[in-house]
């Protein structure tokens, strides 16, 4: 919970709020209080004063990670794999990939093609499960031209500073869609290379080697390695594996649709 | 490797249908293999020398010339992370 008696920052707070119908791995109470005094906003979390900022843009942000972090503490036991997550009629795919490949632009296109999508940042693993981990699309202004329908929602939008650019924390019912978040089996999983500018193309990955790509876009095996080396493993072995060179998101769709029918 | 050689035993192996990841548990490494180190690591059993393993890919795949270099190379990789150790 987080409380403040400013409403401008409670409505910067909204602009993060994840509003979707979620299953909930985890549960915690966090209290965190932002009293604004003197100009000021005061961030203190139980007996403990953080920090304090007149800006409400940079306290709506640190908030934001403070409650990230205190999430992720409770998901340290669990791989997570740097990936977005969709579905389309049930079958469920993930987007893998680096820094830049392209997922949340690629998801965000996939949105207003008609697919039901459900996160674009990371999912937790369990057993051959995953859940994306709930938080609103990070869209960066770039993401704007390529997804023009984009365009008038994010008007309606604050856009924050990140990534070196603004950014605008998305959720598909900005766009007048369902947004669900749960655990689920995955059929399919693409790894994106990018091949901005270049034509698409799509090919079946090995399982090993998406072992191995995915291996590298993960975190957090620390706990048990083995263990989350099965789950994970179990995972790519129940599913489809596929790598796209992504280059224009037509063809990236148009993919991505072939091979889940 | 002069000796037939043999898979560590603190290897933990997950097969991946077209190839092995393999987590080395002392190392705290994993090793991603393709089916044909996949063969050449199940040839790692103590009962077959390296001329040998040369010889069975030869025969397996149809090759017109033996693989000595390559599998050498698979086989010396192997013991230097630790993958296998002398029978």
């Amino acid at each position: 919970m987080i409380v403040t008696n400013c409403e401008r920052l409670y409505c910067r707070l909204n602009d993060l709020k994840v509003c979707a119908e979620q299953e909930r791995p985890f549960s915690g109470d966090v209290l965190i209080e932002v009293p604004k005094t003197n100009g000021r906003y005061v961030i203190v979390e139980g007996d403990e004063t953080l920090i304090s900022s007149a800006d409400a843009e940079w306290v709506t942000l640190y908030v934001n990670e403070m409650v990230n972090f205190r999430l992720s503490h409770q998901m340290k036991d669990y791989v997570k794999i740097h990936a977005a997550c969709g579905s389309v009629d049930g079958k469920r795919f993930l987007l893998v990939g680096e820094k830049g490949a392209g997922k949340t632009t690629l998801i965000t296109r996939l949105l207003f093609d008609g697919i039901a999508v459900h996160g674009d940042e990371r999912v937790l693993v369990r057993g051959a499960e995953v859940i994306p981990i709930p938080r609103r699309f990070h869209l960066k202004e770039g993401t704007i031209p390529l997804v023009p329908e984009l365009d008038s929602i994010c008007k309606s939008l604050t856009s924050y500073p990140g990534y070196g650019v603004r950014t605008y924390y998305f959720a598909p019912s900005d766009a007048g869609v369902d947004w669900q978040i749960r655990w689920g089996n995955v059929d399919s999983i693409f790894y994106l290379l990018p091949n901005h500018g270049g034509e698409t193309r799509a090919e079946i990955c090995p399982r090993w080697q998406m072992a191995q790509n995915l291996m590298l876009r993960s975190s957090d095996f620390d706990a048990n390695p083995e263990g989350q080396m099965t789950d994970l493993f179990s995972l790519i072995s129940k599913s489809d594996s596929f790598v796209i060179h992504i280059g224009e998101l037509d063809g990236a769709v148009k993919a991505i649709r072939e091979r889940l029918n | 490797m002069t000796e037939n050689p043999r898979q560590h035993p603190n290897l933990k192996i997950f097969d991946a249908d077209d190839g092995y990841i393999v987590y080395h548990r002392e190392t705290d490494r994993v090793h991603f293999l393709n089916h044909t180190a996949v063969l050449l690591l199940e040839l790692c059993d103590g009962n077959h020398s390296v001329p040998e393993m040369v010889e069975l890919l030869v025969k397996g795949y149809g090759l017109d010339k033996p693989p000595e270099k390559e599998v050498m190379d698979v086989i010396n990789n192997f013991e230097q992370e630790g993958l296998i150790t002398s029978s």
